[in-house]
């Protein structure tokens, strides 16, 4: 029998209580489940590491790779390592929101009497994996969506709260567009990281070969707890970050703006709509996250520099003639990191 | 961790502070040396308005002053604060802003455990922070080229300077170099040329030669000039030669050899004698002479001699070499008028034949018809000169000036002595004012040869060695001397010019 969700009643709060040994100690912690996905996920280091920080931070991530790239395999391992009851959905264009969010459903209780009671769909679990989310009709996108966001469900006028922590990974094939529902400006923004998954090289795809042909597949261990990434979550939003960073990031998103007076000609020429201060916010969290992963406890600009390109890239919408020029998002968003964020001549505090 | 960033703040305002006076001192000396290269510059043009080395001292001195105060302004201004410090640590150690993060996250104090955390982390790694390496003393490249052309310069200006260029030798450098002040050897200097003067006035009372006495009289006012300070080292060289020149002319005909070895000095430091102070003619002409090539140039209208027969190598040789030739010329004048005093009589008109006389002069004998001849032109002289100041007419040639001979004797107006008119009053009016041209300008006096208008000049008997060029002078007493002694007057030189068509006969 499926364990019925709790009801919103008020807002979570949760004491970290932690010191700095044992915040080491999640640190070390963190590491080794890095260690156990790379164990079985070969040659996807980038990937995993954003996986990681998208669940420090708690954020949603679309991932986009071709078929066959192992981006299930990669969820599942994830969700294994961290302890995280795991769910998946394939999205399909006749899939109905109720198919995911759940609905009441007419019951006979323990007396025989007929009851309504919410049966839940399997969007209540802690690790959700949504196969091709651009199949499904922007009605049911959007009752994931909603969960995503606020970390509940409504249904038949009453909330109910999703497990932490909530996790999703929500895949988008970039071929075969036809018959796909585009995910709109504003609801891709809510994704956290949009991680590519590229074909991997030669000693690559050698090593997926060896290792997963074989007579015995490798089979990860759980080394996280659900309450152990809840912690490293508050964590992650404990690691402070420098004036000077955080004022160079907000420089940097302010210029990604065409209408910007700090934007270059390239980004007035080319972009039709810049990072959101949400894309602000996720490059100084996502930051964090990775100062964590690293064994640091401040947020430099090389934390910037790193996430910043799966944070960013899916929030960068570029106008016609960028698409006929051919320019590349990735481009434009290297460049504004060579001029803004790589530049040391950012100038020394003076009297 | 703050006090690495404190110290290493300390030494940043300290490397401000000697980059600023660095740049200060190049900067001063660079204004020194470039005003200082001016007034040498336009001093050899010679339109330096007079500005002494030390006033330019002192300008640097103050520019120094200013180029501190705006330097400790500076410093003071722009060192880094702590943070910035701080964040300069961070990039030089690769910290990835943990020490930045840190001292923030210090100011607002810690209260997270991750804060705690960054805190112990930070303390850690900031043992690696070495504040002289984080701030080393070494200063910023782009100093240093400035630096090396000024000390470049600066050797420059301290270096002997050429001649054309050497600077007054009253600088306090080349006081410095000497060991002594300019105005001590410039005040002996002007001693040993009035004794000169003294000297060369004897020789001249006793030769009673008006030519030697305008020389004593120019050494003695060069003298004075000198020692009152009113002349540079170079023009007491340039001076010094002149006069020598004179002094050569006026001995050249009675003593060679005593004045090849008495202008020694004058020679070797004019450079346009040959060994044993060997000239030639035009060179020794009394006044006709002035105008030829081969003279030291006389700018009559400023007075000023050109320095390229004048110069001295240097404003210290030049010191050194007066103070030489000048001791020695003293030493020879000494001994030419203690060789004179035992045989201290009158000159006495000689007369012998052209080719009796060793010396260069010659002489003819006495006829009686030449006196009476004589005494008709004096009178006709004496007549014609009354009536010249009755009408403001000059005398001689100075009415025909374009003609005759005696016109390349003297292109100025002024006839011999002083007064618009030309002829003076008296023998002291005649004589004692007169001294050599050059040297003082705009003063008017020159020696000039009077040739009456209807002089007819004298054949004489041919050189034994034949005589080219300007004028030579003949010291001694002619036939008429015994009767212009009766006048109260006396021939004391006689004064030869070859004729032009004849230069090489034996007509003279």
């Amino acid at each position: 029998m499926t364990e019925v969700p709790e009801r919103v009643s008020g807002r979570q709060t949760e004491d970290a209580g932690v010191t700095v040994a044992a915040i080491e100690r999640e640190l070390e912690s963190l590491s080794r489940a890095h260690a156990e996905v790379a164990g079985v996920m070969v040659g996807q280091d980038e990937a995993i590491r954003q996986l990681l920080i998208g669940l420090l931070s708690g954020g949603h991530i679309l991932v986009e790779g071709a078929p066959g790239l192992g981006k299930t395999l990669l969820v599942r391992t994830l969700g294994t390592v961290c302890g995280l009851k795991f769910s998946r959905i394939q999205f399909t264009p006749d899939l109905m929101p109720a198919d995911i969010t759940g609905t009441i459903a007419l019951l006979h209780d323990e007396n025989g009497e007929a009851v309504t009671r919410f049966q839940p769909g399997p969007v209540f679990t802690q690790m959700l994996l949504t196969d091709e989310i651009n199949r499904a009709t922007p009605k049911t996108q959007s009752a994931l969506l909603e969960a995503m966001q606020e970390g509940t469900v409504t249904v038949a006028g009453q909330e109910y709260r999703l497990p932490t922590p909530f996790f999703v990974l929500a895949t988008q094939n970039p071929i075969e567009m036809e018959g796909t529902y585009l995910l709109p400006e504003a609801q891709i923004d809510r994704f956290f990281f949009k991680v590519t998954i590229a074909f991997p090289s030669f000693d690559v795809l050698d090593g997926i070969l060896e290792r997963t042909t074989g007579a015995q597949a490798a089979e990860p261990e759980q080394v996280l707890t659900p309450e152990q990434i809840l912690r490293l979550q508050e964590l992650t939003r404990q690691v402070p970050i420098a004036a000077s960073v955080r004022q160079r990031v907000a420089r940097f998103v302010m210029a990604t703006q065409p209408l910007s007076d700090t934007a270059p000609d390239e980004v007035k020429r080319f972009v039709r709509f810049g990072v959101s201060p949400r894309g602000a916010q996720v490059l100084v969290l996502a930051a964090k996250a990775n100062a964590l992963l690293e064994g640091r406890y401040n947020v430099s600009f090389e934390d910037i520099r790193t996430v910043a390109m799966p944070a960013l890239r899916h929030r960068v919408q570029l106008n016609f003639e960028g698409e006929a020029e051919g320019i590349e998002v990735e481009d434009v968003i290297t460049r504004l990191l060579r001029r803004l964020i790589d530049a040391k001549s950012s100038g020394v505090e003076r009297r | 961790m703050v006090d690495r960033l404190r110290r290493s703040r300390t030494r940043f305002r300290r490397r401000l502070l000697l980059a600023g006076a660095i740049r200060s001192v190049t900067a001063a000396l660079a204004l020194f040396v470039v005003l200082e290269g001016s007034r040498r510059l336009a001093r050899a043009l010679g339109t330096a308005p007079e500005v002494e080395t030390g006033h330019l001292l002192w300008l640097a001195l103050a520019a120094l002053l200013a180029f501190l105060t705006v330097a400790a302004v500076q410093a003071w201004r722009n060192v880094p604060t702590l943070l910035g410090i701080a964040q300069l640590a961070d990039a030089r150690y690769d910290l990835l802003e943990r020490v930045t993060t840190a001292f923030e996250t210090l100011q607002r104090g810690a209260e997270t455990p991750v804060q705690k955390a960054l805190l112990d982390d930070a303390a850690a790694r900031s043992r690696q922070i070495d504040p002289a390496e984080l701030v080393p003393n070494s200063l910023p490249w782009p100093i240093w080229p400035s630096v090396a052309l000024t000390g470049v310069a600066m050797v420059l200006i301290l270096l002997p300077q050429p001649a054309a260029l050497a600077p007054d030798s009253r600088t306090a450098s080349t006081a410095n170099m000497e060991g002594s002040t300019p105005e001590g050897r410039i005040e002996e200097t002007g001693a040993k040329v009035r004794r000169v003067a003294e000297l060369v006035g004897r020789d001249a009372e006793a030769s009673r030669d008006p030519y030697l006495q305008a020389v004593a009289r120019s050494f003695d006012d060069l003298g004075r000039r000198i020692e009152a300070g009113e002349l540079g080292q170079a023009e007491i060289d340039n001076e010094v030669g002149r006069l020598l020149q004179h002094l050569e002319r006026a001995l050249g005909g009675d003593d060679a050899a005593a004045s090849a070895g008495l202008l020694g000095y004058g020679a070797e430091n004019r450079g346009d004698a040959g060994p044993g102070g060997s000239r030639t003619d035009a060179d020794v002409a009394p006044e006709g002479a002035a105008t030829t090539d081969t003279e030291p140039a006389v700018d009559e209208a400023t007075g000023r001699q050109d320095r390229s027969n004048g110069e001295v190598s240097s404003s210290t040789a030049g010191e050194q070499d007066t103070a030489t030739g000048l001791d020695e010329l003293l030493n020879r004048l000494q001994a030419r008028l203690e060789a004179r005093e035992p045989e201290d009589r009158p000159p006495q008109p000689r007369t012998q034949s052209a080719e009796n006389d060793s010396a260069g002069g010659f002489y003819t004998d006495i006829d009686p018809d030449l006196v009476a001849e004589i005494e008709e032109r004096q009178n006709r002289l004496t007549r014609q000169r009354a009536e010249n100041r009755a009408g403001g007419e000059p005398v001689g040639a100075a009415e025909e000036s374009n003609e005759g001979p005696g016109d390349l004797a003297g292109e100025g107006a002024q006839p011999l002595g002083i007064g618009a008119n030309g002829v003076p009053e008296s023998d002291s009016e005649r004589f004692d004012p007169l001294q050599l041209p050059g040297g003082r300008q705009a003063d008017g006096r020159r020696i000039r040869i009077e040739i009456p208008p209807d002089a007819e000049f004298t054949e004489v008997d041919a050189l034994a060695e034949p005589m080219s060029g300007g004028w030579r002078r003949s010291r001694g007493g002619t036939s008429a001397g015994t009767l212009l002694g009766m006048m109260d007057r006396d021939v004391v030189s006689r004064y030869f010019m070859p004729q032009e068509e004849n230069r090489d006969g034996a007509r003279r």
